[in-house]
């Protein structure tokens, strides 16, 4: 499969702070690639270098093939699209807002009209055509904001956060835009969110960014909090973690959801950590069954279909949840 | 005895409607006042306003000079200061702190020393001098020009400087070139540019030193209202230049309604 970006030894960082520390990556073309991570992880960061917005203080960026450097990054901007978390509407109406990039790109007028209705129709935005920009709700302004972009027919579309702030609706119709636009125009497209359900729903590959480093692997039950003073106990906030750590300082914790044990009663094994908890969502994902599960702080496990129906599980049933401290990484 | 003195201190109070009151009421120190020296003021502010309703032509004359110098200054000096100040403010460059010193150091530049400047360069024996320009209007121009670019250029970086941030970002993404990119920042902080313009123009209009000192105060050709004020004035033309003065006001009162109104539109 051919690779759309290949980003190696990545290093970018703010005065002394460091945004991205030693980042090697590899988007495939056409796919949907997903980045999780909580706030200030850097994923904004990686997504100005995809945009070619900033470049990296070190390391090296291959975008098709080629390597980027200070005097060839314009060129590339023209086949990148970029709906930042909130995209800046220019004054004036709609329409305008979606005409402007084809103006500066000095396409004509005729091709700009049926550009431009084409993306209205397929944004399901037609009547919003002539509504002014500072009149439009959240959902609606990332729509033409995602529209601006769409109209300059980018291979790639990169958004970050596209769903924050967003009504239920309105996610409802990205999530099905993004696989339209996908499937359909073979597009690639890059995004990053918070939540884990949206992204295990929509893309084919997931990174997970934890203080500017990136896991390939899917960082499920992340939880931040600090090391409780010369234990071996992390504390979220909410739960106390009993962790297995040489380390003195630690921001992040994560718990495989594999590694995570059920039980109707509390076992007596050599497992640190078991909590009782209340399973508050159950979904059936085909070779497994995903629950999650309120012990404070929300846990997500997967068992198989066989265990599901001999423990008798149902929503709101009180559980033991238990896991070894040697299975929680720590970041 | 008493009542007469108390209406004569309410009279005194309301000193301003005695000019209508005086036919009516015949109080002994009212009349007194009016035989000396307060009526003085306010028959001006009659005959002045005798002068507007009438179109006096000589006073029409100094009107529309004064304003089609201002206008003149101002659309030059905004075609200069508007598309260089969005260059200056979005671009980094060694000596920009240094050259944003200087230019709020010009915005406060005395109006008589640039007269003084131009006077040197543009009279006869000066670097300019075969121009012919001094005692001209195109000289008041060039002065009000030089007065008023640095106040709409430092309000123009202002301007840009508090648009909003993703703008710029916008700008890189959609790939504009810096004409481009001036033009954008033109439709999108428009408002605020014209508070500049206002500026400019309300400083263009009130401005007497480059006026008088290389415009020459000259009668239907560079006399401007404010050098009109000055030299009615000192001649004893009370109601010519309380007139000038009364229009130059209402002209200060429409530039601030116009300006508020950009304002709010800002906000």
């Amino acid at each position: 499969m051919k690779n759309i970006y290949q980003l190696k030894n990545i290093i970018f960082n703010y005065d002394n702070n460091i945004l991205i520390n030693d980042l090697n990556l590899e988007i495939s073309k056409s796919k949907i690639t997903g980045f999780i991570g909580p706030n200030g992880s850097g994923k904004t960061t990686l997504l100005n270098i995809l945009s070619f917005l900033s470049f990296p203080k070190s390391g090296k960026v291959f975008y098709d093939g080629v390597e980027l450097r200070k005097d060839n990054l314009k060129t590339f901007r023209n086949s990148v699209g970029y709906v930042q978390q909130d995209p800046y509407l220019f004054r004036g109406n709609v329409y305008k807002n979606i005409e402007i990039g084809l103006k500066l790109k000095h396409i004509n007028y005729e091709e700009r009209v049926q550009r431009i209705k084409k993306i209205l129709s397929l944004l399901r935005i037609e009547h919003l055509s002539a509504r002014l920009s500072n009149s439009l709700s959240g959902g609606e302004a990332r729509k033409v904001a995602i529209g601006q972009i769409l109209v300059l027919e980018p291979d790639v579309l990169i958004m970050d956060e596209p769903f924050s702030n967003l009504d239920k609706n309105s996610v409802l119709e990205l999530e099905e835009l993004i696989i339209f636009l996908n499937i359909r125009f073979n597009k690639t497209i890059i995004f990053t969110t918070h939540d884990q359900v949206q992204a295990q729903k929509l893309t084919s590959i997931i990174y997970s960014f934890v203080k500017g480093m990136l896991f390939s692997t899917h960082l499920i039950n992340l939880f931040k909090g600090k090391l409780v003073d010369s234990t071996n106990k992390f504390d979220t906030g909410k739960q106390l973690i009993t962790i297995y750590n040489n380390k003195k300082e630690i921001e992040y914790v994560a718990i495989d959801p594999r590694q995570v044990v059920l039980s109707l009663r509390k076992l007596d094994s050599s497992m640190q950590n078991s909590f009782l908890g209340k399973i508050i969502s159950m979904e059936d994902s085909g070779n497994y069954i995903k629950l999650n599960i309120d012990i404070g702080e929300e846990i997500q496990t997967i068992i198989t279909h066989k265990a599901f129906n001999d423990l008798e599980l149902t929503l709101n049933m009180n559980v033991w949840v238990s896991f070894k401290s040697a299975s929680v990484m720590v970041y | 005895m008493e009542i007469n003195k108390a209406l004569n201190v309410i009279a005194l109070y309301f000193l301003p409607f005695q000019i209508y009151a005086k036919e009516e009421i015949n109080f002994p120190i009212i009349k007194e006042i009016n035989s000396t020296n307060n009526g003085f003021f306010f028959d001006s502010i009659v005959s002045s306003f005798n002068l507007i309703f009438n179109l006096d032509p000589l006073l029409f004359n100094v009107v529309i000079t004064s304003l089609k110098v201002s206008i003149y200054a101002v659309s030059i000096a905004s075609l200069i200061a508007i598309p260089l100040g969005i260059v200056v403010a979005l671009n980094k460059f060694i000596g920009k702190k240094i050259l944003m010193i200087i230019l709020n150091t010009l915005m406060a530049l005395p109006t008589v020393v640039i007269g003084l400047i131009l006077y040197g360069l543009l009279n006869r024996r000066g670097l300019f001098g075969g121009f012919d320009l001094l005692y001209t209007q195109n000289a008041i121009i060039i002065g009000l020009c030089i007065l008023i670019t640095p106040v709409i250029l430092n309000l123009t970086i202002g301007a840009v400087y508090s648009a909003d941030s993703r703008l710029a970002n916008r700008c890189t993404l959609l790939c504009t070139t810096q004409i481009q990119k001036i033009f954008i920042y033109i439709s999108e902080t428009r408002f605020m540019l014209m508070t500049g313009i206002i500026t400019g123009f309300g400083r263009a209009i009130g401005e007497v030193g480059i006026a008088m000192m290389i415009g020459g105060n000259i009668e239907g050709f560079t006399r401007t209202m404010t050098t009109a004020i000055a030299l009615e004035t000192s001649k004893g033309s009370f109601e010519f230049a309380l007139t000038l003065g009364l229009i130059l006001l209402f002209i200060a009162l429409l530039v601030n309604i116009i300006l508020y109104y950009f304002q709010q539109k800002e906000i």
